[in-house]
């Protein structure tokens, strides 16, 4: 079994492929995510410069997943890579609370991004395992998730670390509901 | 020199294969092993004992250095280590000697090429062995470094010194590992050779990368990956000529 497990109804157009975009300040653990999706090793992990991509076979889908490095420099370019997006996925270090504005502020301009505009965003509580992490719940608040009306949208608590919550199984867009709309994201651990 | 190694890889005489993989083998007692199994007369060979002493070093030395690299590797980066923060300082003021760091969390550090305000989040996978490879650079060659640096802020072909530093630890130490730099070694040095050594490599993978990054006119810092993978490419092919050493025309401060 995959790590991703998607089902066919997230997409309406045939082919099994998905863009997946990973996006997030440096040092959020977005490169750790991409090896974990990857099912490889995370332990000799360098700061992103530029990019990396990887593709990820999982059950019978092409997930073509996009890190782009968080880097304050680099983040210009981050428009580049968001033509054919199909699912955002923003990572964040959930014990870096001073740059929580921060962090709130880079998701909001991409969340105004006509390119991006109804792309379901999943979002990653990330560093659950570091001491004086804020729970999900409070990191929602802070960002104002609840008023995003405009596409579907998730969060998850997540280590990447130890793996824990990012196994993540896209589902069927028509089960279970978050804030009344149709879920996409589920959850599954290990 | 790779050619003892390999018969010893492939021969049939499991005490011949051990050499390879015992940590502790005495070398001199396994010559005189190798030499009797072999039923090799001094007298009619006088030089096969020397030989043999010094490839068994080499081959036993590539591997303590890659223990040795791998400890410092293992090594996380912490800012409560009196020691760490010490070299880092030393980073600074080697690279800026000038400019006072206003505090230890800074966006200065951005001016080293880090990603943000605490340079200790950027070491990550390489942990101690990212800064003090850098370190070693910026002592050694400091004029060099400093004009790196300068010249990383190009307004079209700038990268992140720092960064792109840590990553090159991390070439440095993909290539050792993968045993693509013993023909480096096994020239180079007639025994074991030491962490300066791998400090070394670093220094000549820092330099021609900067030469191969601006030579290559990259559209801007987003590829990057592309290019690194080219550059590692042509020194693993460099490797391949079993006379390569990698060195250059660095002139050491």
């Amino acid at each position: 079994m995959g790590l991703l497990a998607l089902l066919r109804k997230l997409k309406s157009t045939p082919d099994r492929e998905l863009r997946i975009l990973l996006l997030g300040l440096d040092n959020a653990g977005k490169t750790t995510l991409l090896k974990h999706l990857a099912s490889e090793d995370i332990s000799h992990i360098t700061p992103t410069q530029g990019f990396n991509i990887k593709s990820v076979q999982s059950s019978g889908f092409k997930l073509n997943v996009w890190d782009i490095g968080g880097q304050r420099k680099i983040r210009p370019y981050w428009k580049n890579y968001f033509e054919n997006t199909d699912v955002l996925i923003y990572v964040i270090d959930s014990a870096d609370r001073k740059r929580f504005d921060e962090t709130a502020e880079e998701l909001s301009l991409l969340l105004d991004e006509e390119k991006l505009t109804g792309v379901p965003v999943l979002i990653f509580a990330n560093k659950q395992d570091l001491f004086g992490a804020a729970p999900a719940s409070e990191i929602a608040q802070g960002l104002n998730l609840h008023s995003i009306r405009d596409r579907k949208w998730q969060i998850q608590a997540s280590s990447a670390m130890s793996g824990e919550g990012v196994k993540v199984k896209i589902a069927d867009a028509g089960q279970g509901s978050l804030t009344g709309q149709r879920s996409l994201f589920q959850i599954r651990d290990h | 020199m790779e050619q003892p190694e390999s018969s010893l890889k492939h021969s049939k005489i499991p005490a011949l294969k051990r050499l390879l993989v015992d940590d502790n083998i005495n070398i001199d007692e396994a010559v005189v092993h190798v030499m009797r199994l072999k039923t090799i007369n001094p007298d009619v060979h006088p030089r096969f004992n020397e030989t043999l002493r010094v490839c068994l070093s080499q081959i036993v030395g590539y591997r303590q250095l890659q223990a040795e690299v791998e400890s410092v590797r293992k090594v996380q980066y912490s800012s409560d280590n009196l020691d760490h923060e010490a070299l880092l300082m030393q980073l600074w003021s080697t690279l800026k000697p000038d400019t006072q760091l206003k505090s230890r969390l800074s966006p200065q550090w951005t001016e080293l090429g880090f990603q943000g305000d605490d340079p200790m989040t950027d070491f990550r996978g390489m942990g101690l062995l990212g800064l003090r490879n850098l370190l070693f650079f910026v002592s050694s060659y400091t004029d060099q470094a400093r004009s790196m640096l300068t010249r990383s802020f190009h307004p079209q072909y700038g990268y992140s010194f720092a960064i792109v530093g840590i990553n090159l630890t991390s070439l440095a130490y993909s290539m050792l590992t993968a045993g693509h730099l013993k023909t480096h070694f096994y020239n180079l040095v007639d025994g074991c050779p030491q962490l300066t050594h791998f400090h070394h490599v670093y220094c000549y993978l820092f330099v021609e990368f900067d030469k191969f990054w601006f030579d290559e006119r990259p559209r801007d810092i987003m590829e990057f990956n592309r290019v690194k993978t080219k550059f590692q490419k042509q020194v693993i092919h460099k490797l391949k000529n079993k006379s390569t050493i990698l060195i250059n025309e660095l002139i050491p401060c």
